[in-house]
């Protein structure tokens, strides 16, 4: 079952086929052995995750329900809270806090829900990344080709989940971090609604954007964990007071009636040919033909990049005091910088935040999805520094996500859907509304059924 | 008065512009390099200067993208993305 969805073990658990201690042996076994290639995992839970299988076993044998991921083996991005360890959140300072003494609330949910923790997940440092480098740990590894990036923050959580350690993982995506590593690396992610799923006890980025989601290898896997972890959450502030709205329900229900646009403008400038062969395939198994362009997109990625400089480095000022010399460089030195941004500038995009939201709120009278590219090409190598853009060449590290900085900019839920071109993948953006979260799993749905996306096997 | 030949004017012209090309160039200072360390002194910020550089690149990208984000225009009344309700 080494390639088992999370939908297919939970089954197998659930009807006796397989004990839950024996998925996650298998499970632990997998790591131990395509780590070193990989470097996804920084920490592993054996003992834990032996302990909450065992347990599981036990409550079948006993007659006990079981949740609806009872047995399937997951791992966090280390800037999750996972009670006795360090929250590393990709850094070395962060190596001499205490250990956590609870986990984050959502890995406590996907455990509630029977999922069975087997570790945490290597990243950017501090999350201010594209790449999945790490000077400290090394850099995650893309499983298709072990010399690319995997890309981040969320680097970890890509690789596991496509190299086939997990079948589902936790991540975070301020700018990017699940959209980039889903793209990269050829799997399914979906950075819900901003406010949706709590980020309760995480290491945060930039309070203005910070949202949590899965990553897995189908699509029935990420709306299940999604459903599982829904729910208010007291313990952070943004996480809104709504119902639990299950998208599980209506993911067969596919595209059928939705009213679904092609984003062009700003968002076909600069993208590579794979990138608009990814788009070109959607489009047609969908039979898209309809256009149109998200209003002063380009504006709105500049606005992300002003806020989130100034809030990454109010985050980490007193850090940069005091331990400057013990953050990775390049992130050390785009935090100082943007300690030096004018007030004024955060100030006027916070402002231009809202009109913005405003705007691609109204493209929503008119269309359920939008779809657009999730990155602008495929996997870098490893250290590549500068990549050409639109014909100029340009620093990589910033610039991944210029497709998906709009977004996130205004919290719209969107999934990453895997296309499998060869040799590497690319995924596209399936963008909703506010809180429909829904619309975009059943177009994944959909591409996923119709053969179009897919989260390829690698030859590893 | 002696009036100076047209040749001993453009031998001294020459002579001016080979003294001027061998002296040591001064390296120009980027202006961004005085608002990094007058920045710093108040935030307590400490910077080394092999670090300038690349704080000065993060920051000319960061300043090009504020500045296209000041050039819209909004109303006075426009208000903030976060709204804080007591």
């Amino acid at each position: 079952m080494d390639w088992a969805s999370a939908s297919e073990i939970a089954r197998a658990v659930a009807n006796g086929e397989r004990s839950a201690l024996a998925v996650t042996e298998a499970a632990l076994v997998r790591i131990k052995s395509l780590n070193p290639k990989l470097n996804a995992f920084t920490d592993v839970v054996a003992d834990r995750a032996r302990a909450k299988a065992r347990a599981l076993d036990r409550a079948r044998s006993e007659g006990q329900p079981l949740g609806p991921i009872a047995g399937v083996p997951f791992a966090a991005k280390n800037l999750f809270n996972i009670k006795g360890l360090s929250t590393l959140a990709g850094s070395k300072i962060n190596r001499s806090h205490p250990s956590a003494t609870r986990d984050a609330t959502l890995v406590a949910r996907l455990e509630a829900a029977g999922a069975v923790l087997v570790g945490a997940l290597n990243m950017g440092e501090y999350a201010y990344d594209f790449t999945g480098e790490n000077i400290h740990d090394g850099a995650s590894r893309n499983p298709h080709d072990v010399a690319r990036m995997t890309g981040g923050s969320s680097g970890g959580s890509g690789g596991a989940v496509a190299g086939g350690l997990v079948p589902l993982a936790l991540g975070s995506d301020t700018n990017g971090s699940i959209r980039v590593p889903s793209s990269f690396c050829g799997v399914y992610g979906l950075k819900p609604t901003y406010g949706r799923l709590s980020r309760a006890h995480t290491f945060p980025f930039v309070a203005s954007f910070d949202h949590f989601g899965p990553f897995a290898r189908t699509t029935r896997d990420l709306a299940l964990a999604y459903d599982a972890m829904q729910g208010y959450d007291a313990d952070d502030p943004v996480c809104a007071d709504r119902p639990v709205e299950p998208t599980l329900p209506t993911l067969e229900r596919g595209a059928e009636g939705l009213r679904i646009a092609l984003a062009g403008g700003y968002f076909r400038k600069g993208a590579s040919p794979e990138a608009l062969e990814a788009m070109k395939r959607v489009a047609e198994a969908l039979d898209v033909r309809r256009e149109l362009e998200i209003p002063e997109a380009e504006r709105a990625r500049s606005a992300a990049y002003v806020v989130t400089a100034a809030e990454g480095a109010a985050l980490h000022l007193e850090r940069l005091r005091t331990r400057a010399r013990d953050f990775d460089p390049a992130v050390r030195d785009r935090l100082i910088a943007g300690a030096m941004v004018p007030a004024v500038l955060v100030n006027q995009a916070q402002k231009f935040r809202r009109w913005y939201r405003e705007r691609v709120l109204e493209l929503f009278n008119d269309v359920d999805v939008i779809l657009a590219p999730a990155t602008p090409c495929t996997a870098p190598k490893i250290g590549q520094q500068t990549f050409v853009l639109d014909g100029i060449e340009m620093a990589l590290r910033p610039n991944i996500g210029i497709y998906t900085q709009p977004i996130s900019f205004i919290g719209l839920p969107v999934v990453a859907a895997p296309i499998p071109l060869t040799p590497l993948p690319i995924a596209v953006q399936i963008i909703a509304a506010p809180w429909r979260e829904d619309l975009a799993l059943r177009v994944a749905q959909a591409l996923e059924q119709a053969g179009v996306a897919s989260a390829p096997r690698p030859a590893i | 008065m002696m009036r100076r030949s047209r040749k001993t004017k453009s031998v001294r012209k020459v002579a001016r512009t080979v003294r001027k090309a061998a002296k040591p160039a001064t390296v120009k200072r980027d202006p961004l390099d005085d608002f990094i360390a007058a920045g710093a002194r108040p935030l307590d910020l400490k910077i080394d200067k092999t670090w300038v550089p690349a704080v000065r690149g993060h920051l000319q990208v960061t300043l090009r993208h504020g500045a296209l984000v000041a050039a819209f225009k909004l109303p006075d009344d426009a208000e903030p993305a976060p709204v804080f309700k007591a």
